[in-house]
């Protein structure tokens, strides 16, 4: 049992993501069911929780994010307002692991976080992109005990440039290139 | 008051061996680190305008950030190889194995054991370690002997080398009637000898400073430096392209500045004066204004960190590797402040009456174990006197609580820094749009990102940057033990150094403006001796009129830069205040360093790399 599931919006994978989380809400999982995205996703995956869950009261959500990271800087104050001591997130399956690393940045020991990926079919882009995120994630530690907004910032620098570095690198074919690898 | 400043920049950027600055990431934990927004508070700290060495006097090496960058040219046949890089890593492997367990001269000994094999290859090794330890000996003996004599400028290098060949020969004579080796290679073992002594020096200054809160402000420093720097370079490429003013076989236009051939005088001249009003606008552009404050603002804090570590650096190094006469005879050049000299001494005492190589050195750690960004209020002799606390305290209290921090906290913290203020932040997307234009420079850097995976320096060594001559060529490259050999043969990337990636133009900047102060000051002597210096080196990319060009031709432009722009305070009224009189009074010698800097690069042509300096840390 989870104080409440926290789904992530992800532009196409959206769906498939509320879908889950609608279905462990209705197992009875957890109280509340908290959606945080981009403001292209957070309305179509509010409406469909309502319309399937009929349960207005305990559905809270947040369209301000741009980034995992700010999932986590937004779930935080839904979190901190409920009173909330833990939490399952849902999310891809390819995903989980930066989902959870991120939350952690912002909760740290305040919460309970657990994560459940659901498998989609992201494209090769998002793919390799997230391995590639998946070997800096170490970085993370290195930003513990620094107030949210700073987190946030941090991020807010850095993101757009890595995306632009990462995508580049894709369009050159330089990700799946295997001397890049050694 | 200023005389004194002047006075003490010029005795740091002509003394023998520059400061060490270093890497500094490994041992401290994560939370020892101090904040880089606490720099600012450094400001206060005296201000002394002096900028760091262009080069390093009459000679040796320069570290900055985290690596040790030899600026003297040894001939590079002295090695069994032409690769620098592998060289560099060989002598610094061999230093750091051995230096601990065997001293300082058993060091150089055992070095030359493993190097000079390639000089005497019909020699048995046990011969080939007798020449190492008699040349050793000699060394230490008589360049005291030398030095102790009279006036040292008097022995040439070449009166040095016969002195010691003399001997040399006198002694392996007395073990041997056959012996006969010729006289060049006695010369390139003397080389081969002073050059590992110049890495066992810097060395032991990296050493020093390797894992210490002040070791850790200064790598922040040096990669604050690199950014502001691209940044500024960015921006003055977009402001004034080179390429399109000059035409493409001089740079590219397409992308940052890549020079090319020099021009000559009258080309170059008409070349700025067609400039002139690009110049001018630049000079009211507040963004190109703050960036150049910055960059300012970054010499200064260098400045003031080096006036304090040098005190409980150098002189302690001299104690351990260098000979009995060597502090007497560079106090004077090191420390012109009475004060400063005053600390040194008591340090340097200190630090022979110990003896011991690790304990000595764990007491200088023990001293940078400050956190200099804690001491907003206090004058540099209080910063001095609770260093000095901390060097002297007795052993049984010496507490290093060191652990690991990596250069990636550093850049952490750093994009941290540069994250709050927009106009900063821009200098992250200046970066990023210059790796993504170039798909090599892209492919070399994504390739580092992918290989950091971890920790970044596991193998607790500097990275290590050299000249030598080679067929009367210059060449240089650096041994990096993050990301191997970084020299410009073995990894095919589009630059050399990480500022390139926005253009050549990049690195040249510092060594211009530390040029261009000198010149501001009203005694152009100092500014001489340093043109002659930076003429020397460029005499071997077959540049013999620099003296010419940073003189007489710098006089007839009318170059007029205002000194007092170097000081903190004009500084930081712009930076920070946004001060309108004082800002547009940067902007005014923005354009007239620009004058300065863009004639020089417009007559040197690619040769403008060669201004010696690398600065930051030459990790990438």
């Amino acid at each position: 049992m989870y104080d409440a599931i926290v789904v992530l919006g992800g532009g196409e994978l959206s769906e498939g993501r509320i879908n889950e989380a609608i279905r462990l809400y209705r197992q009875g999982i957890a109280k509340y069911l908290i959606i945080v995205g981009g403001k292209d996703d957070y309305e179509k995956m509010y409406k469909k929780a309502l319309k399937e869950t009929k349960n207005i009261k305990n559905i809270y959500f947040d369209g301000n994010s741009s980034s995992t990271i700010d999932n986590a800087f937004y779930a935080k104050k839904i979190i901190r307002k409920l009173n909330i001591r833990s939490i399952l997130i849902v999310t891809s399956k390819f995903h989980v692991k930066r989902a959870i690393k991120s939350f952690e940045l912002f909760l740290g020991n305040e919460c309970k976080i657990d994560a459940i990926g659901v498998e989609d079919n992201p494209d090769t882009y998002i793919l390799l992109k997230e391995r590639y995120l998946d070997e800096i994630l170490y970085l993370y530690d290195y930003l513990k005990g620094r107030d949210d907004e700073e987190i946030k910032a941090f991020f807010d620098t850095i993101e757009g440039p890595l995306n632009k570095i990462l995508k580049r690198a894709y369009e050159l074919g330089l990700m799946e290139d295997p001397e890049i690898d050694k | 008051m200023a005389n004194l400043f002047e006075n003490r920049l010029v005795k740091i950027l002509l003394r023998n061996s520059a400061i060490a600055v270093a890497k500094a990431y490994r041992y401290i934990k994560r939370i020892d680190v101090p904040p880089i927004e606490k720099l600012k508070a450094l400001s206060r700290i005296r201000v002394n305008n002096k900028l760091i060495g262009l080069y390093a006097g009459e000679a040796k090496a320069v570290m900055t950030g985290r690596f040790i960058n030899v600026l003297e040219v040894y001939d590079a046949k002295i090695f069994p190889y032409k690769n620098v890089e592998k060289i560099n890593g060989e002598v610094t492997k061999c230093i750091a194995d051995s230096i601990r367990k065997l001293g300082p001269k058993e060091t150089i000994i055992e070095c030359c054991k493993q190097m000079a094999g390639s000089l005497f290859e019909q020699e048995p090794k046990e011969t080939i370690e007798e020449y190492c330890k008699q040349m050793t000996d000699l060394i230490y003996k008589l360049d005291d002997k030398i030095n102790c004599e009279g006036d040292v400028e008097e022995y040439s290098e070449k009166t040095r080398y016969s002195i010691y060949l003399t001997e040399f020969e006198k002694n392996m004579k007395e073990r041997s009637e056959s012996f006969k080796v010729p006289r060049d290679r006695i010369y390139q073992l003397i080389d081969l000898i002073d050059y590992i002594q110049t890495l066992l020096h810097e060395y032991t200054h990296w050493y020093m400073l390797a894992g210490t809160k002040t070791g850790i402000l200064i790598s922040q420093l040096s990669w604050r430096e690199r950014i502001d720097i691209i940044g500024f370079t960015g921006l003055i490429y977009d402001k004034i392209n080179l390429g399109k003013i000059v035409g493409e076989q001089f740079a590219k236009k397409d992308k940052a500045d890549i020079i090319g051939e020099r021009l000559n005088e009258g080309e170059a001249k008409k070349v700025l004066a067609n400039m002139n009003m690009l110049l001018d606008e630049l000079a009211k552009d507040r963004k190109a204004i703050k960036y150049f404050s910055s960059i300012l603002s970054d010499f200064n804090h260098q400045i003031k960190i080096l006036d304090i570590i040098s005190v409980f650096i150098e002189p302690p190094t001299w104690a351990l590797v260098e000979n009995e006469t060597y502090f007497y005879r560079n106090a004077d050049n090191y420390f012109a402040d009475g004060d400063l000299k005053e600390y040194a001494k008591r340090v340097y005492e200190r630090s022979k009456s110990l003896g011991d190589y690790e304990k000595v050195v764990n007491r200088v750690k023990r001293a940078l174990q400050i956190d200099l960004t804690q001491y907003s209020n206090k004058d540099l002799n209080d910063i001095l006197n609770d260093m000095l606390e901390k060097f002297e305290e007795d052993d049984s209290n010496l507490d290093m609580s060191f652990s690991d921090v990596s250069l990636g906290s550093i850049l952490m913290d750093l994009i941290y820094y540069y994250s709050k203020n927009p106009l900063e932040k821009e200098k992250i997307n200046i970066i990023t749009s210059a790796v993504i234009r170039d798909a090599e420079t892209l492919k070399y850097v994504f390739k580092i990102m992918s290989r950091y995976k971890g920790e970044l320096n596991p193998h607790g060594l500097p990275s290590v940057c050299s000249d030598l001559v080679y067929e009367g060529r210059l060449i240089g490259g650096c041994f990096n033990p993050d990301v191997g050999i970084t020299g410009d043969k073995p990894v095919k990337r589009p630059f050399g150094s990480l500022e390139e990636i926005v253009g050549n133009l990049a690195l040249s900047l510092k060594p211009a403006l530390i040029l261009a102060y000198l010149y501001s000051l009203d005694d152009k002597t100092d500014y001489k001796r340093a043109v002659q210096k930076v003429s020397e080196r460029l005499k071997y990319l077959g540049i013999d009129d620099f003296t010419k060009i940073a003189i007489d031709e710098i006089k007839d432009l009318k170059i007029q830069l205002n000194k007092e722009v170097f000081y903190d305070i004009t500084i930081e009224k712009c930076l920070n205040n946004d001060d309108e009189v004082v800002c547009e009074k940067i902007g005014e010698f923005l354009k007239e360093f620009l004058r300065y800097w863009i004639y020089i690069v417009l007559r040197l042509g690619r040769a403008q790399e060669m201004l010696p300096n690398r600065h930051g840390i030459f990790i990438f």
